[in-house]
């Protein structure tokens, strides 16, 4: 009988080894699929930086080096996109990004371009799984469309499963939430989604736009009113609280643009967790969006780093920027 | 940019309405150094009855409301304070009034070089900047709502099929319900050349993007005259009050 026992318990715990290798290994075959890579090799499709994670980074590059010789008259703009995260003072990063292909043109010209910064509550536990999970599922959302749906439907269904398999995690007992902000871009037309307090802007003009509507408490209040959609309950006390998220249950309150929003040449779209933007004011983030968006995205780490707060949350920020050649 | 001039021009239509139920309000320039510029459109709904009162009131309250405000008070809290006095007002007539009315209401703030921003109903705003159109405020109607219940699971798609209550405005000034306002998440820097413009439903629904960036970057003195020309040479059947209020940064 304790034989049998024995067994049965290196059974289960081979098991165990040999499913948590494959699901590792399949993650790691998943994140090399995009094949979405610049040079940069703190770019992946799937990003959650930090300093333990030099054994995660696949770097597949199936672009070539310099893409196109020559920009075919498809009414597409050139994109190219820099992505940047760091941990800040945190313990470990909690917030993940995802963008599709843009240095492929048949890849790009066939779906568009998806991109999404995802920022775990740190408030619940398990923020850095909430905001993988909603990465990875925004992502297979968009890879599985058919082109049969219009953008605007597209971008919220994304987010739509999102909020199912972030419920699902909740309801398995892991309780997490986290923001979304998203942009599909298909030739110059942009639509953006956004859920909680994250932020998307426009550089155009040498200034900046925010473009989304942050979901969260706007001061104290002891009264309800409704703001941004949402009514301030009467026991709510902490100013700037999020009031929606990924994963909260009875999700109602979205933002997002139904018509598109028509980009220019020169036009560069930043997205990008609280940690970027509570630090870095609007001056200095201009001067970093003069740049390239590989290196503004760098620049602004960079700069984030350099002012050493206390308290820096974790900051992830893609920029995207289009042009006609 | 230090300095700059912001030019305003504002022009109106009454269509095929038999009366004009659009109301438009600007501060006075005596006021611009200390609390800064604002600008409001109110759309009366015609479906109810006195849309015209309800309009004229929200325009004005929000101006009488600008004055008296504690100039101190950030740019949000400002706009937010105005709408709660309109707000107020406003419930209290649809109390009073015999039928049920309501309004829509977009108001900009421009202090500095600083643009903000608030919204209730389905009226719209949009921002031109370097010859792009931008829409700012997010129109609150029904259908995006329906679509969102259909992806998150809350609604059938049978549900969402019936097209009639789509275009119905889900939030209005009067209402006795919590409104949900539409609000800008911070104040936006100006930059030279912008044009900022707020505009019902009667122009939106008649002339397209294209149309009104051509026309929105017309030559300033002629810029609401033009957009409301535009909507008249449509000639469109039943075409609704347009409104239009374009301030030109310099």
């Amino acid at each position: 009988m304790k034989i049998f026992i024995g067994v049965a318990v290196v059974l289960v715990i081979a098991a165990v080894a040999w499913y948590v290798v494959y699901w590792r290994k399949r993650s790691q075959e998943q994140a090399s699929d995009d094949a979405t890579q610049a040079s940069n090799e703190d770019t992946q499709p799937i990003v959650r930086a930090s300093a333990s994670n030099g054994d995660e980074k696949t770097v597949i590059d199936d672009n070539e080096a310099d893409g196109d010789d020559q920009i075919p008259d498809d009414g597409w703009p050139v994109i190219r996109v820099g992505t940047s995260s760091i941990c800040g003072s945190r313990k470990n990063q909690q917030d993940s990004l995802y963008c599709s292909e843009w240095k492929n043109r048949s890849s790009l010209t066939m779906r568009g371009l998806l991109a999404a910064v995802a920022d775990g509550i740190g408030g619940l536990s398990n923020g850095d799984l909430a905001s993988m999970t909603v990465a990875q599922s925004i992502r297979a959302s968009f890879l599985s469309e058919d082109g049969l749906r219009k953008p605007a439907e597209e971008i919220l269904y994304a987010a739509a499963n999102a909020q199912k398999k972030v419920l699902e995690l909740n309801r398995n007992g892991k309780m997490c939430g986290s923001t979304l902000v998203s942009v599909l871009i298909k030739k110059w037309s942009m639509w953006l989604l956004s859920i909680g307090d994250s932020r998307i802007a426009l550089y155009r003009a040498g200034v900046l736009l925010t473009l989304n509507r942050e979901h969260i408490m706007l001061r104290d209040n002891d009264e309800e009113r409704a703001i941004n959609g949402m009514t301030v309950p009467s026991d709510a006390h902490k100013n700037k609280a999020l009031t929606s998220f990924v994963g909260k249950e009875n999700l109602r309150q979205i933002d997002r643009t139904l018509e598109p929003m028509r980009l220019l040449p020169g036009d560069k779209i930043v997205l990008m967790s609280d940690g970027v933007f509570g630090t870095v004011n609007e001056d200095e983030m201009c001067a970093a969006l003069a740049c390239p968006p590989e290196e503004a995205a760098l620049r602004i780490t960079a700069l984030i780093e350099a002012k050493n707060k206390p308290a820096q949350d974790n900051a992830t920020i893609i920029v995207i920027g289009l042009s006609i050649a | 940019m230090s300095r700059y001039k912001c030019t305003v021009r504002m022009a109106q239509l009454i269509g095929d309405r038999s009366r004009q139920e659009d109301a438009i309000s600007v501060s006075s320039n005596s006021v611009f150094a200390e609390r800064g510029l604002l600008l409001v459109l109110s759309d009366g709904m015609g479906g109810m009855a006195n849309g015209d009162v309800f309009s004229q009131l929200v325009a004005d309250e929000m101006q009488y409301a600008f004055l008296s405000v504690d100039p101190e008070l950030s740019m949000k809290e400002t706009l937010i304070s105005c709408f709660d006095s309109a707000q107020k007002k406003a419930a209290a007539l649809n109390e009073e009034a015999e039928e049920g009315g309501g309004t829509t209401l977009v108001a900009v703030l421009i202090r500095k070089r600083k643009c903000a921003f608030l919204s209730v109903g389905d009226s719209r705003l949009a921002l031109v900047r370097s010859d792009g159109l931008i829409w700012l405020n997010r129109p609150q109607v029904m259908g995006a709502k329906i679509d969102e219940n259909v992806a998150l699971g809350y609604l059938g798609k049978e549900d969402a099929q019936g097209n009639l209550l789509r275009d119905a405005v889900t939030m209005f000034m009067g209402s006795n319900s919590p409104i949900s306002l539409d609000i800008c998440t911070a104040p936006f820097t100006l930059a030279k050349g912008d044009r900022i413009a707020l505009m019902s439903d009667g122009i939106s629904g008649t002339l397209d993007d294209k149309e009104l960036l051509s026309l929105l970057t017309a030559k300033k003195s002629r810029v609401a005259d033009e957009v409301i020309q535009a909507v008249e040479t449509k000639k469109k059947s039943g075409q609704d009050n347009g409104s239009i209020i374009v301030a030109v940064v310099e």
